[in-house]
């Protein structure tokens, strides 16, 4: 018999552990954002909001991509996760990278305790890079989620390159170049390279599976991923190079076309779908790819608009608050709410399915409170846009309360689904 | 609890007699039958419709001493297909316990929306 997905998946309590521990970020990170809502404004580079943003991209973020990777990888491509232990090994050195490295930043702990922290999570990055290479080695057919995984991986490696050298240099300074100019660099690789490479790519697989959508071409995604690609690349080639970014416009308009031609593509598959009415996790989704746009009209600003400096700072800030939690966190926690019950119906429920009645996945959530969620997540994401757009700093604090409130939420989720 | 309603399925693959059908039934397609009014009883925990109305059933053999079916899923790489499989599996082997049940997953043909049962497209909101 053909050898299965679920048999290659890794075992229950790695995949389970990294979901747990980017959840308990997610719920931290969101506190934190409530109670600094008086530091939420101005220039981004400061320790507090460095610290909410590595919170965000590294506890949060990552950590659910490793844990969806871990789990993904071996179904979507089917082929066995290389090694389990090397990621259970790489979960605790990553856990405590990334607590030092957000404690660093908080309390601006320049030398060896970010060196360390960064060091930590270097070792535990090149360990889940190499992991996936080994996987992903042996697919036989490549598809475009295949490619946009891929991609993402190699930005990866030089995201958290870059960023150890980052971390080093500012106890250290040795860069050439000005800290600032690296970590534009930084970010573009990866939030773009990274995150968005991986979450477009694994949704491209999940959003058809969940809304049972059929008989479409991929030629959208291929347009995007071609796009994509060479905008960001363009982008990090012309700030390395050409220090007054020449060609800025021309690449921020391809990757605004990459951009634009995925959104196409979910339309395109959200038109052929089946399943007609949108679930939670897939409301999530609709209000993601609604920010994506929002955030592309941003960026678009930010790149050829020109404003004063004062502008400048809020459109970034808003571009980051976008980009973190009204793209990749409204995905991810849409994703969530379909992810964990597999997780936790596979673990418990599968050996039973057939012999006697088992709960169906949706059972697994409370659809009440994950609704509510998605109702705060929304009015938090236009609060705090509108704070941060117009510098009133109350309303970022009432859409920062509403974030944590949502996040709660989330997180009574999560323990509903592996209690029950 | 034990899911299978007993009495339907015995109905099922009661010779035609009992049944006072005219047409005879070939015993083969009797209990082909009831082979499916068994995998109604697995249901996609996902979608909540069972895997017979899903069209993901393609092909049903009994013999004397095995039942063999054929499954797909509904796309390549579904994350539930072992466990739908299993479900499968023992399914048959709690009615036909001294038969192997052999269910095989295919991906050839794939999988099209056109093998949707008229109560699954109700289900997914076609209509």
């Amino acid at each position: 018999m053909e050898l299965t997905a679920t048999k290659m998946a890794p075992p229950f309590r790695l995949v389970a552990k990294y979901f747990f521990a980017a959840g308990c970020f997610f719920v931290v990170l969101c506190a934190v954002f409530a109670l600094s809502w008086q530091d939420i404004h101005g220039f981004y580079f400061q320790p507090k909001l460095l610290a909410i943003t590595h919170l965000a991209t590294l506890g949060w973020i990552t950590m659910t991509i490793f844990g969806a990777l871990f789990q993904l990888v071996p179904v979507v491509l089917e082929v066995p996760l290389w090694s389990a232990r090397l990621a259970e090994w790489q979960f605790w050195i990553y856990l405590t990278g990334v607590l030092g490295l957000v404690i660093g930043f908080w309390m601006f702990l320049a030398g060896s305790h970010m060196d360390g922290s960064a060091a930590l999570i270097l070792i535990a990055g090149y360990a889940f890079i190499w992991n996936m290479i080994q996987t992903m080695r042996r697919v036989k057919k490549w598809d475009v989620t295949g490619y946009f995984l891929a991609a993402g991986l190699f930005y990866f490696f030089f995201t958290i390159s870059l960023g150890a050298m980052l971390a080093v240099n500012l106890g250290h300074p040795f860069l050439a170049r000005s800290h600032l100019d690296y970590l534009k660099i930084h970010a573009h690789l990866g939030l773009i390279g990274w995150v968005l490479m991986i979450i477009m790519g694994v949704a491209l697989k999940l959003i058809p599976m969940f809304t049972i959508s059929h008989g479409y071409s991929h030629r959208y995604a291929w347009a995007a991923f071609v796009l994509i690609n060479l905008g960001l690349l363009g982008i990090i080639v012309d700030n390395v190079f050409f220090a007054d970014e020449t060609f800025a416009p021309l690449f921020t308009t391809l990757l605004a076309l990459g951009i634009l031609a995925y959104i196409l593509q979910i339309a395109m598959v959200l038109r052929r779908r089946l399943r007609k009415a949108l679930d939670v996790a897939m409301k999530h989704a609709v209000l993601s790819f609604t920010c994506l746009f929002l955030v592309l009209i941003t960026g678009i600003t930010i790149a050829m608009v020109p404003t004063g400096p004062e502008m400048h700072d809020r459109m970034t800030l808003l571009y980051g608050f976008l980009a973190l939690f009204g793209v990749i966190s409204s995905l991810i926690l849409g994703q969530m709410y379909k992810i964990m019950p597999f997780l936790v119906w596979l673990e418990r429920y599968a050996p039973l399915a057939g012999t006697t009645l088992v709960p169906t996945m949706k059972d697994l959530v409370n659809l009440p409170v994950a609704r509510m969620e998605l109702l705060l997540l929304s009015l938090s994401i236009v609060v705090v846009a509108a704070g941060i757009l117009g510098a009133v700093q109350p309303l970022v604090g009432v859409g920062g309360f509403l974030l944590f409130t949502a996040s709660l939420l989330f997180g009574y989720n999560v323990i509903y689904a592996f209690r029950k | 609890m034990n899911i299978f309603n007993k009495t339907d399925l015995d109905q099922a693959i009661s010779p035609p007699e009992e049944k006072g059908c005219e047409i005879c039934t070939p015993p083969e397609e009797i209990e082909r039958q009831a082979v499916l009014e068994i995998l109604k009883q697995i249901i996609d925990p996902e979608l909540g419709i069972n895997v017979v109305d899903l069209g993901l059933v393609y092909k049903v053999e009994s013999f004397e001493n095995a039942i063999h079916v054929e499954m797909t899923m509904t796309t390549r790489g579904c994350p539930m297909h072992e466990s739908i499989i299993g479900a499968a599996e023992r399914a048959l082997k709690t009615y036909f316990p001294t038969r192997i049940a052999d269910v095989q997953l295919v991906w050839e043909p794939s999988w099209t929306t056109a093998r949707l049962s008229p109560e699954a497209q109700a289900q997914l909101g076609r209509y």
